[in-house]
C-alpha cells in the first residue's frame, strides 16, 4: 500500500523530496509512529498528522492511498 | 529575611524629590513572590480606581522577580506595573537582558514612583546610592542614543533601562527598553506611557550587591543536571529564536493574515522565517542573565531601501505583526519597524495592530491621503508600513490617533472602524490566532491584562509542549473544546507565577514544569518543604489578586469577550478554517473551575480560600 507523507514547515528540512513529500510504499498497514521510524524521522519531531484537516495522533494507521500533513511542533513567541 | 529578596524597596517621588526606603514583608514574599504580585498587593492599598493612569498621583512599581538576579536558570525579569493608559485596567509588563539582575544587584528589590518631576530626570542607582539627576539633555533622544549616552557619562559597567520619543510623546503603548540596540522590551499595556507621564527618562544602575541564596551549593548542584536538560529542549530556540515559529505557526492556521481576515499565507511566511532570513542577516545570539536558551538574535541590514539596520531581530510577534497581519513579506522592512519601535519606545504588538487596523480603514475610505500625510496605505507595501509606524511613534499626522490604540481610534473613526478592531479590554491582540487554538479563545477573553497570550500559553501544548506535572502528557486537539477550560485554568495559575519569581516563560518550552521550579524557590528562599501545590496555589492567588485590582474598576462577564473578527468569523482557509470558540460555554465552565459566580466575579469563598480576605469588601453588590 501507498502513502503520501507531507512534512510541512520547517519539518520539510527532515526529509528529502519535493517540497516534503514523500510516498511510502509498504507491505502491511503501519502506524505514522511506525513509518516515521522506517524513515528515519524522529517522532518526537511530529505533534499530530491530518488528513482532509482531522487531526489524527501518531498511532494512527494511514489507508491505502492517503495523504498524510505532518505538523510540527514549536514555536513562536 | 527570605533568600532571594534583600527586603528593601525605595519609594520615589518625583514631584519633590523625596527618596525614603521601606521593609517588604516575608509573608507577602511567600503569598504573592516579588515583581507584578507584589506589586498588585501593595496597589490594593491604594485608592486606584479614581486615579488617572498619567496623573501624577498614579503609581508605578519597578520591581524583580522574587529569584532575579540568582543563579536560578532565566532569573532575569523586571516587572514594571501601573494601571494601564491603554486599557485602564491591570497594566504589567516583563523586560530580560542585563539590565534586572544588575537592577536587583543594588541591594534593592524595587521602587515605587510617584509624583511627576517638572522637568526631564533620570534614576541613578550605584548600589544603594540612589539620586535622581537631571535628564534635560536626554529629552527627544532614542533609546539606542540614551543608552549609550548615559554610558558615556557613567562607565561601561552601569545599565540602562529608558523611555524613548514614544514614551515622551504619551503613545499609550510606549515601552521602557533594556540594554540598548539588544533591545530587550518592557512592552505592553503603556508602561513606558506611564514613565514619560512622570518625566522619567531612564534608569542607570550599577551594583554587587547580589541577592542572597538560602543553599547556593546545593542549588548550583541541582541547576547542572537542569541546565543540561533545558538546553537539550531548547535548541530550536536557541538557533532561530522565537523568529523560527513562523512556518509552523502559519502551518497550524495561527498566524493571522490582512487583519485576521485571511487563512492561508505560506509563501510570506517562507520568506519571512529565520531558517530564510537568518542565512543573510543573522550577525550573532544574544542571551539573558543565567539564561542558557539564549533565544536573543542580533541582525544587520546593510543594504536597499530599508538600511541601515543593526540590532535584535525582529521576533515571532513582530515579524506576525508587521508581516502577516499586514500582508508585508519584505523582511528588511519589518526590521527596519522594528527598529523604529525599538529606538521610539513602542510595543510592536500593539504599533503593528495599528498599523494593520490603518490600513484597512484606508482601504474602506475611512481615512485617507489628507490623514495620513500623503502615505497612500495598502496591504503589502512595505515602505509605507514603515513611514507610518514612525508616525505612530512621533505622533504625527494619523499617527497621533493611532497612537491611542485600536479602541480609542476605533471609536472616533466609527462604527465600521470598530468592525475590525481587534483587542480584548483595550489591548491590541497577539499574533497568535483563538480560531486555530480555541483555549486561546477562553484566554484571550479572561487575561488580566486583556489580549496577552502570555496568561496561558496553552497553544504550545498542542503543538507537542507536554506539562507533565499538570497531567498533560499528550497533545491536546486544538479545535475540540472538551477539557478545554481546565487546561486553561490550569495553564494560567502556571504561568501566574512566572512574572513574580522572575523567571521566563521559554523555560516552560524547554520542559520545565512546576515541581522543579517549587524545588529552586525552596533552595533560593529557605522556605520549608515548599511543594509544588504551594506553588500552583500562589498561581491561583496571583491570577484572583489581579482578577479583583480589574474587578475593582468594574470588569465582569461583559467584558470577557473576543472582537466579532475573532469570535464568530471562521478563517476563509488554512488549518483552522472553520474553528470557532464557543465562548458561552466555555465561560460557564471555567467560572465554576474558578470559584467565580456567573459574573465572573470571585466569590467570597474562593478569596477566603486563597487568603485574599481582605478583599471581599471590595466586591461590589451590597447583599452578597
Amino acid at each position: 500500500m501507498k502513502v503520501k507523507l507531507s512534512f510541512t514547515a520547517d519539518l520539510k528540512y527532515l526529509v528529502k523530496g519535493e517540497d516534503g513529500a514523500v510516498v511510502v510504499e509498504t507491505g502491511e498497514p503501519l502506524s505514522l509512529r511506525e513509518i516515521l521510524e522506517s524513515l528515519g524521522v524522529p517522532p518526537d519531531k511530529v505533534v499530530f498528522g491530518a488528513v482532509d484537516k482531522q487531526l489524527k495522533r501518531l498511532d494512527y494507521v494511514p489507508r491505502d492511498g492517503e495523504t498524510v500533513l505532518l505538523l510540527p511542533p514549536i514555536s513562536g513567541g | 529575611m527570605t533568600g532571594g529578596f534583600h527586603g528593601r524597596m525605595l519609594d520615589i517621588n518625583l514631584s519633590d524629590g523625596k527618596i525614603e526606603e521601606f521593609q517588604v514583608e516575608e509573608d507577602d514574599l511567600r503569598k504573592y513572590f516579588g515583581g507584578s504580585g507584589l506589586a498588585c498587593r501593595m496597589l490594593h492599598d491604594e485608592g486606584f480606581e479614581r486615579i488617572d493612569p498619567l496623573a501624577p498621583e498614579s503609581k508605578l512599581f519597578m520591581i524583580s522577580g522574587l529569584l532575579t538576579g540568582t543563579p536560578t536558570p532565566t532569573a532575569c525579569k523586571m516587572n514594571l506595573c501601573a494601571r494601564s493608559p491603554l486599557t485602564g485596567i491591570w497594566g504589567e509588563a516583563v523586560g530580560g537582558g542585563h539590565w534586572p539582575a544588575a537592577f536587583h544587584a543594588t541591594g534593592y528589590d524595587g521602587i515605587v514612583f510617584s509624583g511627576r518631576s517638572s522637568g526631564m530626570v533620570y534614576l541613578l542607582m550605584d548600589n544603594d546610592k540612589a539620586e535622581i539627576r537631571d535628564g534635560s539633555h536626554l529629552r527627544g533622544l532614542d533609546t539606542f542614543e540614551t543608552h549609550d549616552r548615559l554610558k558615556e557619562e557613567h562607565g561601561r559597567d552601569f545599565r540602562v533601562a529608558c523611555i524613548g520619543p514614544a514614551g515622551e510623546r504619551g503613545v499609550r503603548f510606549a515601552s521602557l527598553m533594556i540594554d540598548g540596540l539588544n533591545a530587550r522590551a518592557t512592552g505592553r499595556c503603556g508602561m513606558g506611557t506611564v514613565m514619560g507621564s512622570k518625566n522619567l527618562k531612564a534608569v542607570v544602575v550599577r551594583g554587587n550587591r547580589r541577592p542572597p541564596v538560602h543553599d547556593r551549593k546545593r542549588l548550583i548542584d541541582a541547576l547542572k543536571e537542569d541546565i543540561a536538560s533545558i538546553k537539550e529542549n531548547s535548541k530550536g530556540l536557541s538557533e532561530f529564536g522565537t523568529a523560527g515559529g513562523v512556518l509552523a505557526v502559519e502551518q497550524w492556521g495561527d498566524l493571522p493574515v490582512k487583519n485576521w481576515l485571511e487563512g492561508s499565507w505560506r509563501e510570506g511566511a517562507e520568506k519571512i522565517t529565520a531558517q530564510t532570513t537568518f542565512k543573510k542577516y543573522l550577525v550573532k545570539h544574544e542571551s539573558c542573565w543565567a539564561c542558557p536558551i539564549g533565544c536573543g538574535k542580533i541582525i544587520k541590514v546593510e543594504e536597499g531601501p530599508f538600511a541601515p539596520v543593526y540590532g535584535h531581530a525582529p521576533e515571532y510577534e513582530t515579524l506576525g505583526g508587521f508581516g502577516g497581519l499586514c500582508m508585508n513579506d519584505n523582511y528588511e522592512s519589518i526590521a527596519r519597524a522594528n527598529e523604529i519601535c525599538n529606538r521610539l519606545g513602542m510595543d510592536t504588538i500593539s504599533a503593528s495592530a495599528m498599523v494593520g487596523f490603518a490600513i484597512e480603514a484606508y482601504e474602506n475610505g475611512i481615512i485617507g491621503k489628507e490623514d495620513t500625510g500623503g502615505l497612500e496605505l495598502g496591504w503589502g507595501k512595505s515602505m509605507e508600513i514603515v513611514r507610518l509606524t514612525e508616525k505612530i511613534g512621533l505622533r504625527e499626522d494619523i499617527g497621533d490617533l493611532l497612537a491611542e490604540g485600536v479602541r480609542a481610534a476605533a471609536a472616533r473613526l466609527g462604527p465600521l472602524a470598530q468592525e475590525f478592531a481587534i483587542h480584548t479590554k483595550g489591548l491590541e491582540f497577539p499574533l497568535h490566532d483563538p480560531r486555530a487554538f480555541v483555549s486561546m479563545g477562553g484566554n484571550y477573553a479572561t487575561a488580566n491584562r486583556g489580549a496577552c497570550h502570555l496568561e496561558a500559553l496553552t497553544y504550545f501544548l498542542a503543538r507537542g509542549i507536554p506539562c507533565e506535572d499538570l497531567g498533560i502528557t499528550e497533545p491536546p486537539n486544538p479545535h475540540v473544546h472538551e477539557g478545554k477550560s481546565k487546561i486553561l485554568y490550569d495553564m494560567q495559575n502556571f504561568q501566574a507565577i512566572f512574572n513574580p519569581l522572575g523567571l521566563c516563560k521559554f523555560l516552560f518550552l524547554a520542559r520545565v514544569g512546576p515541581r522543579k521550579i517549587s524545588r529552586w524557590i525552596e533552595l533560593v528562599t529557605g522556605w520549608k518543604d515548599y511543594s509544588m501545590e504551594e506553588l500552583m496555589e500562589s498561581g491561583e492567588r496571583l491570577f484572583n489578586l489581579k482578577r479583583m485590582y480589574n474587578v475593582r474598576l468594574g470588569i465582569s462577564r461583559k467584558d470577557d469577550t473576543l472582537p466579532p473578527r475573532l469570535g464568530v468569523w471562521s478563517r476563509k482557509d488554512g488549518f483552522s478554517q472553520g474553528s470557532l470558540t464557543n465562548l458561552g460555554k466555555m465561560l460557564d465552565e471555567y467560572y465554576i473551575l474558578r470559584g467565580w459566580n456567573e459574573y465572573g466575579l470571585p466569590t467570597e469563598k474562593k478569596l477566603g480560600q486563597l487568603g485574599l480576605s481582605f478583599l471581599v469588601e471590595k466586591l461590589p453588590g451590597t447583599r452578597r
